[in-house]
């Protein structure tokens, strides 16, 4: 506050010694609302001005909402206010002044003053003949015969004083029931904080309720309305009685007080305030500080009181709810509880938070308390943290199901993906399968390959599988039929991506550029291509033909779009996105393809000494990621081809790297993982507690599960540490681990009757609605 | 003849005069200079804030002056914006009391001052982060106006966030 600065100025003015000055005000300089202001001009201008404002509705209404809205003092804001509005007219007075209501609150003095100001406006009244200059303020009280207008029977007599004036004219109505009206509800109304008899410093004078005016009788001789006033002089009445004890003095220059504008009646208090010593000045520090306080969250506009509470945490936007009713409507706000899932990575895709809130009546039902006042999505905040906090928690125990894989032979599961309803898992074995999410159950067995299959990807109900037989295959999920095979590899597809179309930026008007046109496929082999190919989809309304699937060869494939050869040794891992494709390879480079330029080689990045067995890639930022057995992962630009940064401190093979919401995460042989800042390369933590090389990871910004022979971990990105085991009866190898947000999928070999090693499909879900659960568990 | 300056007039009438520079930390004021200036400013111009009284604005202005030559985060980055602590002298100049600091936001958010809003929403959120219902009534003046029963339903609801 600028007090404070004053503050410190006198401070440093007076301080001559180590000693605070006792009046820290004394030398304080006023400025802006609290200086003099137009040191000249006429009181009963003033006067008459606020009278004029006073007697308005609108003014009148203004300020009860005001008042209403702040619940403290706010003068000066009154203050600018009341000056707009200090042209009302003369008729606004008199329509205003016969309604009781707008005058229900005027004290003795002001409906005086309504008088005078009728009656100036008839032109009757003589203008003021007293200046009071604040500077003579103190003189002026000593010199004058001050009569006390409030608090004491003195009252009566400036009534008579009145009445007793010869008059010319008579006050009509206008003067007749005020004083009947105003006085007993004097001090304590709104409008009364305005009147001349009434300064801002209303506490004083309510410390003081004794002396608090009855209806005086002896204001019955205006009542009868009858009387004429010519000249008068309201301050030469108030000064015409010498005050005899201290609350007549008081009362004296509490009204006269009301003569200055209110710029000027803030000067007055601060040249008050320099006469105060340092305890004084505390007494009304804490006074005005504590009453200053107000309901920030209700009172800013609602935009600015989002904004405020974009910066909090669900805690404490709880806490914020039982406050009181309003806040609580406010926390209550669709908006809010979707800027802070996505905030806290619950849910980062807009699709799913409306997908989820779709089902509005099955989420309050499993997962509110009382599904009358709560917002959805502030109830889907809340099962999404809890499922997190019971994936953090080493106490609560998933759903599990367990699933073992039916094959003969090899039971090594080299791929898998899931979502919802199904599970798809790649074996060594040339079969795929695919189980119920729901339920585990065997839904199909895709039989086709003659190889084991060690790559697939789907999307809506399209299936690719890669395999050592040289082929990729494409499937139609729903009815388990192979429909394409694409020939042309000349060894074991090793990797391969889905490219679907997206916006890669703007043309020159401004439009999107979509590419590519259709989704494709690009497919890496250990013949050291890639083949990029249009990717044929097949609907779940396709119907259930019996024929043979589409099937020719590499130079015939109308499908087939590019040959992409430049790689020296296998291609181990590929990714794409948009027109860019970047592939790692063993012969220790990393590839940019631009598929915009017919799928030239851009770059060749070289800096990896040793075989590069994994990449990620970053459109936006430019950037992609490339792990090596040279045990270090390289950020490059892939427009520029730069190597922008070496990440170091895995001394082993970095298999596996996964770019997931700003967070990437790397996988070695050295037992570990590492969680990075893709931008700056910075490593955010070490996870360490596997005791064997990392097999397989995924992870989602929020938790890393990972898992190595015998241990399937989880690990907390936030806090960078160890959360907890999720499977304690793991026998052997975990092959493949994948996580969605409620459920935890992994095919790892532990033991079935105590005898030999099984492959088991492991499903552990953490979604149990709170009451279901407790059921269970009472059931138990 | 020296710059020409831009005076900016409080709803009170006092006039501040500042360099073009420390003005145009408010957007609506670099919007009417370049707007009513195309072929930039020759001499003194005027802008009224009708909303902002002297004593606010002289501090608005103080911020800009002190922050007129820092560059802030992209409006558009979102989350630079969001995570970027409140520096320390903003801190400071913010420490003041509730109305100030609600007559301060407000006179930013009419001129425009997005570093100085986000900093101001930022320091009330530090005002509440971690505070009890009973001490967010405290601190902002407020009725408990929800019935028993009321109380003990919302606080059903929430018990799941609270700490275990």
């Amino acid at each position: 506050m600028s007090d404070d600065n004053e503050l410190v100025k006198a401070d440093s003015v007076t301080v001559s010694t180590n000693l605070p000055p006792v009046f820290p005000l004394l030398l304080a300089v006023p400025k802006y609302d609290y200086r003099l202001f137009n040191a000249n001009g006429k009181l009963a201008d003033v006067w008459l001005q606020k009278e004029y404002q006073k007697l308005s509705i609108k003014s009148v209404s203004r300020e009860n909402r005001k008042r209403n809205r702040t619940g403290g003092e706010q003068d000066t804001e009154e203050v600018f206010d009341q000056d707009r509005e200090s042209t009302e007219s003369c008729d606004d007075m008199i329509i205003s002044d016969t309604d009781s209501n707008s005058q229900l609150s005027a004290a003795p003095s002001s409906s005086i003053t309504s008088i005078v100001a009728a009656a100036r406006e008839n032109g009757l009244v003589h203008p003021p003949k007293r200046r009071l200059t604040s500077s003579t303020f103190t003189e002026a009280i000593n010199l004058s015969n001050p009569v006390p207008l409030v608090g004491t029977n003195s009252s009566s007599i400036v009534y008579e004083a009145m009445n007793n004036s010869s008059s010319t004219v008579t006050t009509t109505a206008v003067a007749v029931s005020q004083p009947q009206h105003s006085q007993p509800q004097r001090p304590r109304t709104p409008n009364a904080i305005n009147s001349p008899s009434h300064t801002p410093i209303s506490d004083y004078e309510e410390d003081q309720p004794q002396q608090l005016p009855l209806p005086s009788p002896s204001a019955s001789p205006v009542q009868s309305g009858e009387t004429k006033i010519s000249t008068f002089d309201p301050i030469e009445n108030q000064l015409k009685h010498i005050p005899a004890t201290q609350v007549e003095l008081l009362e004296l220059m509490v009204n006269l007080s009301g003569y200055f504008n209110e710029r000027n009646q803030n000067h007055l208090i601060f040249r008050l305030l320099q006469n105060l010593n340092r305890s004084s000045l505390s007494t009304f520090n804490e006074l005005i500080h504590n009453n200053l306080r107000r309901d920030l969250i209700s009172n800013l506009p609602l935009e600015i009181t989002l904004k405020i509470l974009s910066f909090l945490d669900h805690k404490t936007l709880l806490s914020l709810s039982r406050v009181c009713k309003n806040w609580c409507k406010i926390i209550n706000n669709t908006s809010i509880w979707i800027n802070l899932l996505k905030r806290d990575k619950l849910i980062t895709s807009d699709e799913v938070i409306h997908k989820e809130l779709e089902n509005s009546e099955e989420l309050l039902e499993e997962w509110s308390e009382n599904s009358h006042d709560v917002n959805v999505a502030q109830v889907l905040y809340k099962k999404r943290c809890i499922i997190v906090n019971r994936w953090m928690d080493p106490n609560y125990e998933p759903l599990r199901k367990s699933v073992p894989v039916k094959s003969d032979g090899s039971k090594v599961v080299t791929c898998l993906q899931h979502d919802d309803e199904k599970i798809i898992t790649g074996v060594d074995n040339k079969s795929v399968f695919i189980y119920s999410t729901r339920t585990g159950k065997l839904l199909r067995e895709l039989e086709g390959h003659e190889g084991g299959v060690w790559a697939l990807k789907y999307t809506g109900n399209t299936l690719v599988t890669g395999s050592t037989d040289r082929t990729v295959r494409i499937w139609n999920m729903k009815s388990g039929r192979c429909t394409h095979v694409f020939r042309g590899h000349t060894s074991t597809i090793r990797c391969l991506d889905i490219m679907h179309p997206v916006v890669i930026g703007k043309d020159i008007n401004g439009a999107d550029i979509i590419f590519p046109e259709y989704p494709l496929l690009v497919t890496g082999a250990r013949d050291h291509n890639i083949h990029v190919w249009r990717l044929p989809i097949n609907n779940e309304d396709d119907p259930e033909i019996d024929e043979r699937p589409f099937d020719c060869n590499d130079s015939e494939n109308p499908y087939l779009i590019a040959v992409l050869s430049g790689h020296t040794h296998s291609v181990r891992s590929v990714s794409g996105y948009g027109n860019i494709i970047i592939s790692g390879s063993y012969d220790s480079t990393v590839r940019v393809w631009d598929l915009m330029e017919n799928g030239i080689c851009k770059h060749v990045l070289t800096g990896h000494h040793d075989k590069v067995y994994s990449t990620a890639l970053d459109f936006n930022s430019r950037t992609c990621f490339s792990g090596s057995m040279d045990s270090n992962i390289n950020i490059w630009n892939f427009d520029t081809g730069k190597l922008l940064n070496t990440l170091e401190g895995h001394t082993m093979l970095v298999g596996l790297l996964d770019l997931v919401e700003g967070v990437l995460v790397s996988a070695a042989a050295d037992a570990s993982l590492r969680i990075w800042d893709p931008k700056t390369g910075k490593c955010f933590s070490k996870l360490e507690g596997h005791t064997g090389a990392i097999t397989c990871f995924e992870h989602d910004g929020l938790k890393v599960v990972s898992g190595s022979d015998k241990m399937l971990k989880l690990w907390d990105v936030k806090e960078g540490r160890f959360s907890r085991d999720l499977l304690n009866d793991v026998a052997g190898a975990i092959w493949q681990v994948r996580i969605d947000y409620k459920r935890c999928v992994a095919a790892v070999q532990r033991y079935r009757n105590d005898e030999e090693n099984e492959t088991f499909i492991e499903i552990l879900d953490f979604s149990e609605p709170p009451r279901k659960r407790f059921e269970r568990l009472q059931e138990q | 003849m020296s710059a020409p300056k831009v005076i900016v007039i409080s709803s009170d009438d006092e006039k501040f005069p500042v360099d073009p520079k420390v003005a145009e930390k408010s957007l609506l004021m670099k919007n009417m200079i370049n707007d009513l200036n195309p072929d930039g400013l020759q001499e003194d111009f005027e802008i009224p804030t009708p909303n902002v009284r002297a004593n606010v604005l002289a501090k608005v202005l103080e911020w800009c002056e002190h922050h007129k030559n820092t560059i802030f985060p992209d409006d558009d980055d979102d989350d630079a914006r969001k995570s970027a602590p409140v520096e320390e002298w903003d801190k400071n100049f913010l420490k003041v009391d509730q109305e100030m600091l609600y007559e301060i936001m407000l006179a930013a958010n009419y001129l425009n001052i997005r570093p100085l809003l986000d900093a101001g929403c930022k320091m009330v959120a530090e005002m509440i982060k971690g505070k009890s219902p009973e001490e967010l009534r405290r601190i902002f003046n407020i009725v408990n106006d929800f019935s028993p029963e009321e109380e003990a339903a919302i606080r059903r609801e929430n018990e799941w966030a609270e700490d275990r």
